[in-house]
């Protein structure tokens, strides 16, 4: 025994000694779900592109944070359009009750972050690939351009401080002297040091800027008519992007003639003569050009929704087809369907996932509804209607004729039973499906696709561009044209009595907000015509504490987005917008 | 030759609990734990009282902490590690040519631990997903060689001490993890084989090696004069190759002047000893990969994407501590006073610190050495048996170091920014300027309240003079002192009679500025469904028009501003803490001895005793700028035993 332990003694003394004599540092290469920058030098660009899309997923620990896709919820939630069935348990609620949206929250910093990350993804693909069109690379750089487009068309869009008709917001924009003022450009050049003194650009030069982008990116995809999954952009939606862009400026140029002057007299400024030149002189050139962009989305070949496609009980709104032009997909291996299954689009948007929080038989109880005076204007004739439960069925007590009514109309719609259906509210919206129409299995449920862009929003682009820069009788004809084809019941007519310009583009917008209702889309039409945001009228279905009303022909105060004072303190140049928290304090109340 | 070895062998395991100290605090005491039935009965359900979650299956939202019970998840739910940790450690030394010695060091750490977490399928957010369950396990292999060639000898009364040497350490980590949820049965197996839907999971290895070459030579003569100097060369694995190697030394001596013929030979000073040394330290402590921009794989539509993680720094090197010492240490009243004064000088070059960059650029930050800080002091060591009878002694001591600490050179190219006539960054809530303490607070200041009971904030007027406003966004920053102690330390004393002994530890800190930000949570008002927390009795007294005169502003629903983060909540970090109480009794070994027992003890002892701090409820304790708030206080905890010997 001893022996034994004399000789372990002796022997561990011995190996001691034998291993030491090999030691030599060792350069260290990280085996985790990390590459360095060095081994992934030659790594494959379809991979450094994906980047791009596989960001738009990109999460953090906040249950309000899906990535891209719940800035959709954030966008709607924020407008009047889609109210909560109830507060508890809203995650979006921060803009409805006006709090943590300013200096001390950190709702505004995550759309920031996300968006200039989204940047460094495009930059660096643009960076990566060739700049021949004919090069292989042409599908990535051009795709590049448009997240790079989207990103400062959305970032000058949600940062830039309009009019919002408060005092006390619009007297501190005076005294910065903010007006105009978008946010920082940076670009694949760019380096550290100078993005510490980068200054919010003007509305002229990231307008220039943007249009660069997008004619780039029609250049370097124009062989790019479809891609194998819709989540990277073809040609259809650069064109898109063209018609959206031309929308904001017409709008803008119609309500602030001056800005136009503006922008033509920087047509020649030097600094920006790498930018391509706008070309236009009047408002209604950009509502032309914008008509001629959304013909040409159309014409890549993409069809509008038909009632079969859009009621599908497994693929209604979670699965791409010809009306998606550009898609935010989640696999099933995403950690959006994989992990945290409450968290996830279908959770919250999805009121038939009965593992979500938007589930009425379940304990949250959370659901999205559309507003009440948004679902009145809706023709009678229009098959949308079932998407959201009639107040009339609401209204029916448990008998023979709401089993009737729910079977003639609703059971076609939704997978749930009659009791599990009676449970949701009046208006409750049923538009956004679990995956696969799966109600129970959150893995297969929260693996879904979420439409940024579908065709039906070109042809309401077109229309309204029509109305402003050909006749309103065109704009008509155009949205008659599409509601009789696409979207009415059959051997029904699509009726309004819009005449005038106003009436004419309202009731494109009308419709446009009853179709792309949850997809986060007219929150952009908010602010481009600069109209009021009314949560609180007789009839509302609107949490009691979101009935707040932002002041008639201005901007509601909280879509100018608070820039995050941590922007400020890297980079001084950037001058902060006012604080919209809690801007409108009166609380509409039933009299 | 002489070899030798140990090995040793140690097993953990650990259940945490979830925030059962924050709840109380955050809760307002209006809501109940168990679900009650309409003649006030508790409910029951298969797993005992119901307890209440707080949702719309139990009745009625709570809006603070919906659909949680922090009880009732600690009873049902897992937070398990079990960790086992092997050890072993071989040498060998080698004698020759008389003074030669070669040691050679190898030591092997194996620690592997298993994390086990669920969630259960009856209650709270997992109740959906029929129960949730994780499983983490990893293990690290640390291990570390040393050749060490010493030479010693003594010519008269010379004393050589010299050694030269190289280590190598590596640190190697392997990690697994998955998750899945459904249980079949929560509470009969609670692994992942148990449940049906997979979830996530993943592996990874990691290793970080440092090497290092040394040598050292001490020497001195007649136990009187000393001398030393060592020179060291280390590489880490977590700087780039260009920059991986450090070099490190230090000078030192010392003299007893007791030991000199001319020194008086005294009672009252009988032993006295001079110092004075140099000696430089590295630090790569900033975790692996900082010096090369990082891809994380993500799975874009199932198809391989690679996408930026996080920016490196090419340039990153050691950051070198570099302790500047000089005191004496000295002896009285035959040797029952004893102490030292030290004066020392430390300065930080090369601070490896976060750096923050503007998110526009596509990363919020990265390592980098930012510049050099120095802590300048002085510190006392006194130690005295005051009283020291046969049968009764008194012994008391106490050290205290006063210590300034300021930051002495960033680089201009990072000195982007002023205030109050210091240059640096923004660093948080921090500013980091040249000539600025570390952890000095840029904050917005509080300006008291108004008379209409809103807060108002300082904003510099055009003219550099001091305005105010009640709009928050418009006040402006200033800087508002350091979290950093001007003196700290602490001071004992022990008790000794007839075999009873009574100590105390006392630890103290003074200065400093912390934030409180319990209180400023207990103070903020409820605004949009964000209601039910907990309050600080302070709300009763806050402004309304019957109290114009307080200082607390007025507490109403969707106040956002009324406590925002600004000076007002940054509170005297100085405490004094009783660290320790102990009362022991030794018995007479006259009598043990009877029993063959050499000593009998018995004893009992307390730990975190006690604390005062500036404001009652306000614990620092908690990290280098905060308090301690909804998390664990150091426990208070009291043990008694009974020590034998035989």
């Amino acid at each position: 025994m001893n022996k034994l332990f004399k000789n372990i003694i002796i022997s561990t003394g011995a190996l001691a000694l034998s291993a030491s004599l090999t030691g030599c540092l060792e350069e260290a290469f990280p085996v985790n779900g990390n590459f360095t920058a060095g081994q992934i030098a030659n790594a494959d660009k379809t991979a450094l592109a994906g980047a791009m899309p596989a960001y738009l997923t990109a999460h953090d620990s906040g249950a309000y944070d899906l990535g891209f896709m719940s800035f959709a919820i954030w966008r709607d939630a924020m407008t009047a359009d889609m109210p909560c069935s109830d507060e508890g348990w809203d995650y979006f609620r921060y803009y409805n009750t006006q709090i943590s949206i300013g200096p001390s929250g950190g709702i505004p910093t995550l759309f920031w972050d996300r968006y200039y990350y989204l940047l460094q993804r495009a930059n660096s693909t643009i960076s990566a690939s060739s700049t021949d069109v004919n090069s292989v690379d042409a599908p990535f750089r051009g795709a590049a351009h448009v997240f790079r487009g989207m990103i400062y068309f959305d970032l000058a869009r949600m940062m830039e401080y309009k009019h919002t008709n408060i005092e006390a917001l619009d007297a501190t924009a005076d005294a910065r002297n903010i007006w105009g003022l978008t946010v920082p450009i940076i670009t694949e050049t760019t380096t550290e040091a100078d993005a510490r003194h980068t200054p919010r650009v003007p509305f002229w030069h990231i307008y220039r800027f943007i249009y660069t982008d997008l004619l780039n990116a029609e250049k370097y995809l124009a062989n790019t008519h479809t891609t194998a999954s819709k989540d990277m952009p073809c040609l259809g939606v650069a064109y898109g992007y063209m018609a959206r862009f031309w929308m904001e400026l017409g709008s803008r140029f119609t309500i602030y003639p001056e800005d136009l002057e503006t922008q033509i007299a920087n047509e020649t400024n030097a600094d920006l003569a790498s930018l391509a030149k706008l070309g236009v002189t009047s408002a209604r050139e950009c509502f032309a050009n914008a008509a001629t962009y959304a013909r040409k989305a159309i014409s890549e070949g993409f069809t509008p929704l038909t009632k079969a496609q859009w009621f599908d009980k497994t693929s209604g709104f979670n699965t791409p087809n010809d009306s998606w032009m550009w898609a935010i997909i989640i696999s099933s291996e995403n950690s959006l369907a994989k992990s945290e299954t409450w968290k996830s689009w279908p959770s919250y948007m999805a009121p038939e996932a009965a593992y979500g929080m938007a589930y009425a038989p379940g304990d949250y109880k959370n659901y999205r509804m559309i507003d009440a005076r948004l679902y009145g204007k809706m023709n009678q004739n229009d098959w949308r209607r079932d998407t959201w439960i009639d107040p009339a069925f609401a209204a029916l007590e448990d008998g023979t004729e709401k089993r009737e009514m729910f079977a003639s109309r609703f059971a076609s719609v939704t997978a749930l039973t009659y009791e599990q259906f009676c449970q949701y509210n009046a208006l409750a919206g049923f538009k956004y499906r679990p995956g696969a129409g799966n109600m129970t299995t959150p893995s297969i449920g929260n693996a879904v696709s979420v439409p940024t862009m579908r065709v039906e929003e070109m042809y309401l682009i077109e229309a309204e561009a029509l109305a402003y820069s050909q006749s309103p009788a065109a704009g008509l004809e155009a949205l008659k044209s599409f509601m009789n084809t696409y979207r009415m019941a059959e051997g029904k007519t699509f009726y309004t009595t819009a005449v005038e310009l106003d009436d004419v583009v309202e009731e494109i917008f009308t419709q446009k907000r009853i179709e792309l209702w949850g997809e986060g889309q007219v929150w952009w039409d908010y602010k481009r015509r600069e109209i009021a945001i009314e949560r609180g009228y007789p009839g509302t279905n609107h949490p009691s504490i979101y009935r707040y009303n932002s002041n008639p022909r201005a901007v509601a105060p909280w879509t100018n987005f608070y820039i995050p004072d941590r922007v400020r303190d890297l980079n001084q140049m950037v001058i902060l917008n006012p604080d919209p928290t809690r801007a409108i304090t009166t609380l509409w109340t039933a009299e | 030759m002489r070899v030798g070895a140990n090995a040793g062998y140690t097993n953990t395991n650990s259940n945490s609990l979830g925030a059962v100290f924050a709840t109380p605090y955050n809760y307002a005491p209006i809501y109940p734990l168990y679900m009650r039935d309409g003649n006030g009965n508790f409910m029951y359900d298969k797993n005992g009282i119901r307890y209440d979650y707080g949702n719309y299956d139990m009745g009625v939202l709570r809006p603070i902490d919906p659909a949680g019970n922090v009880l009732q998840d600690d009873a049902l739910n897992l937070n398990h590690t079990s960790s086992n940790a092997f050890n072993i450690q071989g040498f060998t030394t080698i004698d020759f040519l008389r003074d030669f010695h070669l040691t050679v060091n190898g030591s092997v750490y194996i620690t592997e631990s298993r994390y086990h977490g669920t969630s259960n399928p009856d209650y709270g957010f997992n109740k959906e997903t029929g129960g949730f369950t994780s499983i983490d396990h990893y293990r690290t292999t640390d291990t570390n060689y040393q050749q060490l060639l010493n030479y010693n000898r003594s010519f008269g009364l010379h004393n050589v001490d010299a050694l030269i040497g190289h280590e190598y350490s590596r640190s190697i980590s392997a990690g697994i993890n998955a998750d899945a949820s459904k249980f079949a049965d929560y509470n009969q197996n609670s692994e992942i084989s148990g449940t049906i839907i997979n979830g996530s999971m993943g592996s990874s290895k990691s290793l970080y090696n440092v090497e290092g070459f040394f040598g050292r030579a001490q020497y001195d003569y007649d136990n009187r004069y000393f001398l030393s100097g060592s020179y060291r060369r280390d590489g880490s694995s977590r700087f780039d190759p260009a920059h991986r190697w450090g070099n490190f030394w230090s000078v030192g001596a010392a003299w007893i002047l007791s030991k000199e013929e001319w020194f008086p030979k005294s009672k009252t000073l009988n032993m006295l000893k001079y110092k004075v040394s140099y000696g430089e330290q590295g630090n790569d402590a900033i975790g692996d990969f900082r010096y090369t921009d990082l891809y994380y794989i993500a799975n874009n539509n199932n198809e391989v994407a690679l996408s930026f993680s996080s920016k490196g720094n090419k340039n990153i090197t050691w950051e070198t501590v570099g302790n500047f010492n000089t005191g004496l240490e000295f002896e009285m009243f035959n040797s029952r006073l004893t102490g030292s004064v030290d004066y020392y000088y430390r300065k930080t070059s090369n601070m490896l610190m976060w750096f923050s960059a503007p998110i526009e650029i596509g990363y919020s930050g990265y390592y980098d050495n930012v510049g050099d800080m120095s802590n300048t002091g002085v510190e006392l060591n006194l130690n005295a048996d005051i009283i020291a009878l046969r049968d009764f002694s008194w012994n008391v001591g106490m050290n205290l170091a006063y210590q300034v600490n300021r930051i002495i050179y960033i680089p201009e190219e990072k000195r982007g920014y002023s205030l109050d006539g210091h240059s640096g960054y923004i660093s948080g809530d921090f500013f980091d300027a040249e000539g600025l303490p570390m952890y000095t607070w840029r904050l917005k200041r509080f300006a008291g309240v108004n008379e209409k009971g809103e807060s108002l904030y300082y904003k510099r007027a055009e003219d550099g003079s001091l305005a105010t406003t009640t709009v928050f966004s418009e006040g402006d920053y200033f800087t508002c002192g350091s979290a950093m102690p001007t003196l700290f330390g602490g001071f004992n004393t022990t008790l000794r009679s007839h075999g009873f002994e009574l100590s105390a530890q006392f630890n103290y800190s003074l200065g400093g500025k912390k934030l409180d930000a319990g209180y400023r949570t207990l103070l903020t008002a409820p605004t949009g469904v964000a209601a039910g927390q907990g309050m600080h009795r302070d709300v009763m007294n806050a402004w309304t028009p019957e109290n114009p005169s307080s200082t607390i502003p007025m507490f109403y629903y969707n106040d956002v501003y009324g406590n925002s983060l600004t000076d007002r909540f940054l509170t005297d970090a100085s405490y004094l803490t009783l660290r320790n109480l102990s009362l022991s009794y030794t018995l007479p070994k006259t009598f043990t001895q009877k029993f063959m027992v050499q000593n009998l003890r018995l004893f009992g002892v307390c730990e975190n005793v006690a604390y005062w701090t500036a404001r009652k409820g306000f614990d620092p304790r908690g990290s280098l700028t905060q308090g301690i708030y909804s998390g664990w206080p150091p426990m208070r905890t009291i043990s008694g035993g009974l020590s034998v010997q035989f």
